[in-house]
């Protein structure tokens, strides 16, 4: 069964499909390893993880593309990336399109912001005019090789142009060929119903850190969002703050232990040297090394 | 007022100085920009973490010269802190490392760190390492500091000899590779205390130690807190495990009350977990991101 397929297949199950965001080799192995059976790569984490910038746009095509090819190589999880703005008009999606489904994803989410575009709950953003996107989505949706390819059409005109416009946004992209539409930042818990029961295709929706509410969008738990009838959510800045603040606690104990004090032994602060190589899967490189490289072998 | 110094200098500064020098490993935009957040000056770069992060494998030599210097400009392009990179071997022989040492240095570090490990190397705390002889990393460091531009950009040299060859030949390297120019020596996976005073007093040049997860001893070397390595006459320090297995630690343990909420009725608050949105752009510089856009992009929508 293709990648895409069988993401199709989770999305169209009738449990709600919950996906953590990865961004790095990190994020997608503690993913794979909690045994979520498909993943988002979040463009905010790997704009951020790997070029040190917020989503603002400032990474390009190749950037995302290098990230999202070595992600889908290492995990058998479909993944679905983030295109962002498609980079350029309809002619660039088709071969954006073709680069992304070559690198082994499963999805494709392509959105309606206008380039340099931003993270969907940042202030500023704009949306290019529907009739551009359509063309967008139509372009994406022809250039796949495989049909089961996913087109996840998103829109960011909640905050712009309100709740009646995202619903006439998603339903032309459906028109257009998208397989499963995806609103970003909608306001309300009455926001999503009304999108749920108004659109042709599964609704995606975006719940942020998982476990804070920002001003944007209310914080809404999967049960509670599969009761909605929603198909997919995404929880794109879980691990990314949550491993920021793995770092920050490891650097106040750092602090402590660089004014003299004895260093303890903190378990909950780390994971060991030996868990992070299982987790790197060390193990494997170990049983490449004993069938081919015998030479290797001879040290220590 | 700007510092006119070149970077490898202000790090020769640093590294010269009394106080011995602290620096965190540092493997993507998160932990660089914390680790400049909280005051440290430098910032090791851990092929380790590159390797593990970017591209999702162990330190197994598996990463590429490209892939390295890529990661390591992107790092530098989003961060003032002066940085350490770990070029493994030189990715081939003495004429590699020529061009691999001019790379990282117009990628904006401020040192460079070359090892004396076959290839693939693999993380000095691995077992099953091996070394190339003596004479042939005297050649590239040679080589390294032929091919540096500003003179003070610092070559690092490591010796991953201690495990293989014992402690005598460590010191010996480390001494032939200070004549042949290297700045700052490096020897890994020291297994004592002792261990560390020896090499600190019979090396020629100031001397460096990893002490891997900073809050958590491995096996293959103690852990001694910095006052004490500084008395014991190193110059400087890094912890190139000290953000990777806390990052992945924050990721775990955010997942686990994650499993709560995925079959829970009502949303949970967990600001203990995770760092908060405003907190995060704040960290990563967006202030700096809104300046641009004010002054330049007045035709954006608002």
């Amino acid at each position: 069964m293709s990648k895409g397929k069988l993401f199709k297949e989770l999305v169209n199950a009738p449990e709600i499909l919950v996906s953590p965001g990865v961004y790095d080799g990190f994020s997608l192995k503690i993913t794979e390893q909690a045994g979520f059976k498909a993943a988002a790569i979040t463009g905010a984490g790997v704009s951020e993880c790997h070029f040190g910038w917020p989503d603002h746009g400032i990474m390009g095509f190749e950037g995302n593309l290098r990230i999202a090819r070595m992600l889908a190589e290492r995990t058998e999880m479909p993944l679905r990336v983030d295109a962002d703005t498609g980079y350029g008009n309809a002619v660039t999606v088709h071969f954006v399109c073709r680069a992304f489904e070559k690198a082994g994803l499963a999805a494709m989410m392509i959105e309606d912001q206008v380039w340099p575009k931003r993270c969907g709950h940042m202030a500023g953003k704009g949306v290019i005019p529907t009739e551009e996107m359509v063309q967008k989505v139509q372009s994406a949706a022809d250039a796949r090789i495989d049909q089961d390819f996913c087109i996840m059409a998103r829109t960011d005109s909640a905050a712009v142009y309100g709740v009646n416009d995202v619903i006439d946004r998603l339903c032309r992209f459906v028109e257009a060929g998208a397989d499963i539409c995806y609103a970003d930042a909608l306001m309300t818990v009455d926001d999503v119903k009304k999108v749920v029961e108004n659109i042709p295709a599964p609704l995606c929706v975006n719940m942020g850190l998982g476990f804070q509410t920002r001003g944007t969008t209310p914080l809404i738990t999967p049960k509670q969002l599969q009761a909605m009838g929603v198909a997919m959510v995404t929880f794109p800045r879980l691990l990314t703050t949550a491993a920021v603040k793995g770092m920050q606690n490891c650097m106040e104990a750092f602090k402590t232990m660089i004014e003299g004090e004895e260093p303890e032994a903190r378990e909950d602060l780390q994971v060991s040297f030996k868990e992070i190589g299982e987790l790197m899967e060390l193990p494997m490189l170990d049983d490449l090394d004993e069938k081919y490289a015998v030479n290797a072998k001879t040290a220590e | 007022m700007a510092d006119t110094k070149s970077k490898g200098r202000r790090l020769k500064d640093l590294i010269e100085a009394p106080e011995i020098l602290l620096s965190p490993g540092i493997f993507d935009g998160y932990s660089a920009r914390l680790v400049e957040s909280r005051g440290f000056k430098s910032g090791a770069i851990s092929g380790a973490g590159l390797s593990e992060c970017h591209l999702g494998m162990p330190d197994r030599g598996l990463m590429g010269f490209e892939e390295n210097l890529s990661n390591c400009r992107a790092i530098a392009d989003c961060s003032d802190l002066l940085l350490h990179a770990d070029a493994d071997t030189g990715y081939g022989n003495a004429v590699n490392v020529y061009f691999v040492t001019q790379a990282f240095e117009k990628a904006g570090m401020a040192a460079v760190m070359f090892e004396d490990q076959t290839w693939p190397k693999r993380c000095g705390h691995m077992v099953g390492k091996s070394v190339i002889e003596a004479e042939e990393m005297v050649e590239k460091i040679h080589a390294a500091c032929d091919a540096k531009k500003d003179p003070d950009f610092i070559i690092k040299a490591r010796t991953d000899s201690r495990g293989p060859l014992g402690l005598d030949e460590a010191i010996k390297r480390l001494n032939m590779y200070a004549e042949a120019g290297a700045d700052l020596l490096f020897a890994d996976a020291l297994l004592s205390e002792e261990d560390i005073s020896t090499v600190a007093a019979n090396v020629d040049k100031p001397l460096t130690v990893n002490m891997g997860l900073g809050i958590r001893a491995r096996s293959t070397t103690p852990l001694v807190p910095p006052k004490k390595l500084e008395e014991m006459g190193v110059a400087a320090v890094s912890y190139p495990r000290l953000l990777t297995t806390s990052a992945v630690r924050g990721m775990i343990n955010g997942l686990d009350a994650f499993d709560e909420m995925v079959k829970a009725n009502e949303p949970i608050d967990r600001p203990d977990l995770c760092v908060n949105f405003e907190e995060l752009n704040d960290m990563l510089d967006v202030k700096f991101l809104d300046e641009l856009e004010e002054k330049y992009a007045i035709g954006g929508d608002k």
